[in-house]
């Protein structure tokens, strides 16, 4: 119901890359998504609701659920989708704590903004996890 | 116009890293999620853009690997690792440059014309713990 009743779908993105910070307008907003800001860290991003945050985990200096909680400190209790390209144990702990969405930077675009709405749905998301992380 | 064959695991961001080789006057050849190192000697690019971040590749065997099978090929090595070592490390083992992932757009297209120009650029950056 968020797109109906409030128009598109405002997205956060946290990208330690600065040099891929851009990337996420091309990735976000071919669906009915809205990119809203693009941070480095949690603690940079607006401190205003948004009605998703989008983290990718990889080159920040901080486990996942500290991550998530430093988003929602800043950001308020939104649903977060994360993102990274080899979950480790800490990601796959928050996945299965029900505090995220996880998606991998290996997948399509369509994919990941398929994760996105399911996150900001707070539904399930399902992709398969390469063995051995 | 220089080829280029760009390995970007994070298959997401090929696509801008393909764009911002083109915006500085490069052909890319190839964009590859994995390291195949066939599929590059294969290519014969003049440059190969490597981003071995968040992988299990170790960037220096690579980088002798490819000094002792492509030695043609000149390693372009992005990257947002920090340490200081990194630089001299990369060019002890055969990189012709290291740009750093925090560069912005417009630096990462300069740093890129500078180097399919047959310069090379040292970014300090990675040196900073």
């Amino acid at each position: 119901m968020l797109q109906d009743e409030r128009g598109p779908m405002r997205v956060c993105v946290v990208e330690a890359q600065a040099l891929f910070r851009d990337a996420w307008r091309g990735i976000v907003e071919a669906g009915d998504l809205e990119l809203d800001a693009v941070a480095g860290t949690p603690d940079e991003l607006p401190a205003r609701s948004c009605d998703v945050v989008v983290l990718d985990v990889d080159g920040q200096r901080e486990p996942c659920a500290t991550l998530i909680r430093r988003v929602w400190s800043r950001v308020g209790k939104v649903p977060v989708c994360v993102v990274t390209l080899r979950p480790t144990h800490d990601v796959l702990a928050s996945r299965a704590h029900g505090e995220a969405v996880l998606v991998l930077k290996t997948a399509p675009p369509s994919q990941v903004r398929a994760a996105i709405w399911a996150a900001a749905r707070r539904e399930r998301f399902e992709q398969a996890i390469p063995s051995g992380v | 116009m220089p080829s280029v064959y760009v390995v970007e695991p994070q298959s997401l961001f090929g696509p801008e890293i393909a764009r911002l080789v083109g915006e500085a006057g490069g052909r890319v050849v190839a964009t590859s999620a994995v390291l195949d190192l066939d599929a590059i000697i294969a290519a014969a690019p003049e440059f190969v853009l490597l981003d071995l971040d968040y992988t299990f590749y170790d960037l220096t065997d690579v980088l002798d690997v490819l000094r002792s099978e492509a030695p043609l090929v000149r390693p372009v090595v992005l990257t947002a690792e920090r340490g200081r070592g990194w630089l001299a490390r990369s060019r002890a083992f055969g990189a012709a440059s290291v740009v750093a992932k925090a560069a912005s757009e417009r630096e990462m297209i300069h740093d890129l014309r500078v180097v399919l120009a047959g310069g090379s650029v040292w970014d300090v950056r990675v040196e900073v713990a």
